[in-house]
């Protein structure tokens, strides 16, 4: 298998990989009742956002601008979630935002997966040869069953946001209700 | 605003599915300007909260 080839078929995994970080974020929202914070929304777009990347790749074919996409995305997503490590730490009574998750925040792990993102993608650009490129013929059903998963997580995080935004502007600094419904 | 940004993701989906550059590329700057945007707003409000 060529490393053009490789990558094409990783790029289905890196989507998986963020799609469930996506829903394990709305399991906690749902089952734990954790209402996110705009930083917790921030962090989801980045990763969304991240995801256009591998996206592009299903699409399109192995080319070295859709990782430059995902690094720019990640870069954005790891400075989001470590405002949100900082703002915990500078305080060291302060137990953070949200149930923890094997020890560690919700933002935390997300800072993790920003850098492993950018790590992945650096390691990609790296070993793919100038000029080597692999597209299939057409998109197979596992290439069409991960974009529709990740566009049904994004219709989601839009019914999501709607529901706590209600018709205001911004988000509630310190959600505690979900304003469409108050 | 949120649900304009992910409005605007999944817009930069489809676009992606129609070209790999042109449109997607400036979806995703779009995108990502309205992020950064949000983020000032929130990282710079002046709730006295922790978030």
């Amino acid at each position: 298998m060529s490393n053009a080839r490789l990558t094409y078929t990783l790029a289905h995994f890196y989507v998986l990989a963020l799609v469930g970080v996506l829903l394990g974020a709305f399991g906690i929202q749902l089952i734990f009742k954790e209402i996110p914070c705009p930083l917790c929304y921030l962090q989801r777009m980045g990763m969304a956002l991240a995801a256009i990347g591998p996206c592009l790749v299903i699409l399109h074919g192995v080319r070295v601008k859709f990782f430059g996409m995902t690094i720019v995305a990640a870069i954005l997503g790891a400075t989001i979630s470590a405002r949100q490590v900082l703002l915990h730490i500078a305080n060291s009574a302060d137990p953070g935002y949200g149930t923890p998750v094997m020890g560690l925040h919700l933002y935390t792990w997300a800072f993790l997966v920003f850098s492993t993102m950018i790590a992945v993608s650096g390691l990609h650009l790296w070993t793919i040869n100038e000029g080597e490129s692999y597209r299939p013929a057409r998109l197979s059903r596992f290439s069409k069953c991960v974009l529709g998963i990740f566009v049904i997580v994004l219709v989601a995080n839009v019914v999501s946001a709607f529901v706590q935004t209600g018709f205001h502007w911004f988000l509630p600094g310190n959600p505690t209700e979900y304003r469409l419904f108050h | 605003m949120a649900t304009i940004i992910f409005l605007s993701l999944l817009a930069t989906l489809y676009a992606a599915t129609r070209s790999s550059k042109g449109l997607v590329d400036i979806m995703f700057i779009v995108t990502f300007i309205l992020i950064v945007v949000l983020f000032l707003h929130h990282s710079t409000d002046t709730l006295n909260i922790n978030l």
